[in-house]
């Protein structure tokens, strides 16, 4: 089986548009700000986008720009040269929860308003959530597997795994992952009249139990290679993508804490693997919390410090299991101080500032509809021969 | 590697409710392509479609389940079907190591446009808004997996008009790597306002009939249904005696790079995505009896597929036929029943004619089955999709 490494990351995010950044002032302690549509990265930096594919970018919506930047990042940060030599073994494995639904409004809209003669054609052609991961391989000329994949909020995570999984069966080479999800004044509003739109106060994850999410947005992106490809290309090694399930738990919906499919994907993405030194959870302070927390217990992370990315930078959606990925390779790469109370325990106790040095990490991805995606990964320089 | 087979197959199409109604419409010549009747097109210049008719998925859902969204429906009744024609039951099996893989380009579409234009009617949004929760894409597949108890992956591929293809390429990949003994795959659509306004606009459509590889070819027309496909792990299978005669041999995915709504000309992507499939099957261009091909009669595809298949296939492509002139481009679930297509020509040994196909284009070297259906020993298939975004998904499908 192909060892993967992870050569590269690109960050779009409220909190900053590097993973270092993004990792730097969470463990500082500092959250994204709200407004009344929740959390916005603001305006999208294309700049490293190639200068052929920028023309196309003003025809493209808010999810094609947040995916495009941050792919352009992650593969500056992989320096992986471009035109890409062999572009058939290089894939796109992109994960997103809302996917095209504003564009999708957007189109609808203008037909109910005007009638179907008004239908923008050029709208429609975003009406496909798989349009972000065809702007990119148009953008970078990648020509190898692609791929766009809907599990909920775990979305970007699980774009992660099937990366790690195209990868591991030799389909690809070189694969770029993870996800995106934009932000709007329509989905909040939506959010509102489903009485799930919240507010930052009530998001303290293990302890508040509130339904409903903050809003907000951004993109992740990894290189992932298969070790030999990144050992002969002499490509920057960040950390190894060791572990990867999913699950599927049908009472998720009714948030029983004897959530069977959460705890063996999570246990699954673990096997043979020691305790991870931290896990990177999608508690957010939902009734989720509860079963995500019974279940790291019985996967053996009881006593596990855990960082919750979505309590810094807000709910987004299939972009927050990369997100957190993303964050974890930086925790990976060498000694971090967390500030007090960034990491709690599983009761949603904060724990005092301490420096972290850990060799591996868990991701922990949940979605409200019942997907969960575990992620294990690991510090490049250990040998293992467990794992994946 | 552990082998993946396709022990059971569902479909709900516009010839009615299950595979047997599907595979006689298919062999018939006939298309259930019709003028709309499920919503008002007064104002859309064109307004055919194949769609599935009133009752047709009641033989497996209860009266609650036909409450549900319809691509809910097509979904669940189908993937009823393929567990019944595999003799499978769900409640025997681990279920964290039970997957579903189940496209969508569409999902709750409808629901979404009632939230719309209730939303654009009045302030009080809050009337509709439950409705936006069954609105996301993975919810089919979230929904599918409830019904049945599913605790193992539960994933929704995306990748428009190929969606249907790798919801089962991916099945394949999750056996070999062990994420699931047992794959519910499929693709499932429910037809709309939305997207046939969307087609439209884009001048893909037809005003009279779909005619695949036909001179006279000019544009689609949309359907709607599901189909579903048991794919399991060799060792699960044979531990339970099930028959391993279809075997999912091998997958492949590709990407133009070139545009967003129209394929590469010359097939480049295609022909990429199908050799990835037969080297993943491990099965040279020679050993294809049969390929079941996207063929949606479109100008533009239909002359990219003629390019691609001559490519891979060169000196001479093997019977080719199309299925969209009988139920309409299906778009996330096309893919899958296609499978099902394939599937029933291996058991079979019969290659349905392609509706619509009546005098071929003469710049077409391709030996398109028409008429009538072809019977020929059929050992190895090929099914290729391609779609909007430049993705091209491809599978191969053996006999054992």
């Amino acid at each position: 089986m192909r060892e993967v490494v992870i050569t590269g990351s690109g960050v779009v995010s409220a909190l900053g548009h590097s993973a270092a950044e993004v990792a730097r002032r969470i463990a500082a302690g500092v959250r994204a700000a709200a407004g009344d549509d929740g959390v916005s990265v603001g305006e999208i930096a294309v700049d490293r986008v190639p200068d052929a594919a920028r023309a196309r970018i003003g025809r493209t919506d808010r999810l094609c720009k947040l995916f495009l930047a941050a792919t352009a990042q992650a593969i500056d940060a992989a320096r992986l040269p471009l035109p890409l030599a062999a572009p058939e073994r290089v894939g796109v494995s992109f994960g997103t929860g809302l996917g095209c639904l504003l564009s999708d409004a957007e189109f609808y809209e203008k037909i109910v308003a005007q009638g179907v003669a008004a239908a923008s054609p050029r709208v429609f052609a975003y009406t496909v959530s798989s349009a972000a991961a065809g702007e990119v391989s148009i953008a970078f000329g990648v020509h190898g597997p692609n791929v766009t994949s809907h599990v909920g909020l775990a979305a970007g995570a699980g774009a992660i795994g099937y990366a790690v999984d195209l990868i591991r069966l030799g389909k690809a080479d070189v694969m770029l992952a993870g996800g995106a999800d934009a932000n709007g004044a329509a989905l909040a509003a939506a959010l509102r009249d489903m009485r799930l739109f919240k507010t930052t106060a009530q998001a303290r994850p293990f302890v508040d139990a509130h339904p409903g999410v903050v809003p907000s947005e951004g993109a992740a992106v990894l290189v992932l290679e298969s070790a030999e490809h990144a050992l002969a290309r002499a490509a920057p090694v960040l950390a190894r993508a060791a572990g990867y399930a999913a699950g599927f738990e049908p009472t998720l919906t009714r948030a029983r804490r004897e959530a069977i499919g959460v705890r063996a994907a999570l246990q699954r993405s673990l096997v043979g693997a020691r305790t991870p030194g931290i896990v990177l959870a999608s508690a957010h302070g939902t009734p989720l919390d509860a079963v995500e927390a019974a279940a790291l217990r019985e996967a053996g992370c009881a006593d596990v410090p855990v960082i919750a990315t979505k309590a810094a930078l807000g709910e987004s959606f299939g972009a927050s299991g990369a997100l957190a990925a993303a964050v974890c390779v930086e925790l990976l790469r060498g000694d971090n101080e967390l500030a007090d109370a960034v990491a709690v325990d599983l009761n949603g106790s904060q724990l005092p500032g301490r420096a972290l040095r850990v060799e591996s990490a868990l991701v922990s991805a949940l979605c409200y509809g019942g997907s969960v995606v575990g992620l294990l990964l690991q510090e490049p320089a250990r040998r293992r021969t467990h794992g994946v | 590697m552990i082998r993946a087979f396709l022990t059971g197959s569902g479909a709900v199409s516009p010839f009615g409710g299950g595979v047997a109604a599907f595979w006689r419409g298919l062999l018939s010549g006939t298309s259930a392509i019709a003028p709309i009747r499920g919503f008002d097109t007064g104002s859309m210049p064109h307004a055919l479609a194949g769609e599935v008719p009133a009752g047709a998925v009641d033989p497996w859902l209860s009266a609650a389940e036909r409450r549900r969204p319809r691509v809910d429906q097509h979904a669940l009744a189908a993937a009823r079907e393929a567990l019944g024609a595999a003799r499978l039951d769900l409640a025997h099996c681990d279920a964290t190591r039970v997957a579903v893989v189940m496209a969508t380009t569409l999902g709750a579409m409808d629901l979404g446009e009632q939230y719309l234009r209730a939303a654009l009617a009045s302030p009080q949004r809050s009337a509709r808004a439950h409705r936006l929760l069954g609105w996301p894409y993975a919810e089919t597949a979230g929904a599918l997996a409830r019904a049945l108890g599913v605790r193992g992956p539960v994933v929704s591929p995306s990748i428009a008009c190929a969606s249907g293809t790798q919801a089962i390429g991916q099945a394949r990949e999750l056996i070999q790597l062990g994420h699931a003994d047992v794959v519910l795959a499929g693709g499932a659509e429910a037809l709309c306002e939305f997207v046939v306004a969307g087609f439209n606009c884009l001048r893909a459509t037809t005003a009279t009939a779909v005619r695949p590889f036909d001179a006279r070819r000019d544009g689609l027309a949309l359907g709607e249904g599901a189909a579903v496909v048991v794919v399991e792990a060799e060792t699960h299978a044979r531990r339970r005696g099930a028959d391993l005669v279809i075997e999912l041999a091998g997958a492949g995915l590709s990407s133009d790079a070139v545009h967003m709504t129209a394929p590469a000309r010359d097939g480049a992507g295609a022909v990429r995505a199908m050799r990835a499939a037969l080297c993943d099957a491990g099965s040279a261009p020679a050993a294809v009896d049969f390929v079941s091909a996207h063929g949606t009669g479109t100008v533009y595809n239909d002359a990219m597929e003629m390019a691609a298949l001559a490519a891979v296939f060169e000196p001479a492509a093997p019977p080719v036929n199309g299925i969209k002139g009988a139920i309409g481009h299906t778009l996330g679930a096309a893919g899958s029943f296609e499978a099902v297509l394939c599937a029933r020509a291996l058991q079979d040994g019969i290659v349905p004619p392609t509706a619509g196909c009546e005098e071929l284009d003469a710049a077409c070297r391709l030996d398109v089955v028409r008429g009538t259906p072809r019977v020929l020993p059929v050992r190895t298939v090929l099914s290729t999709s391609s779609a909007f975004a430049g993705n091209n998904a491809a599978l191969v499908l053996r006999r054992v």
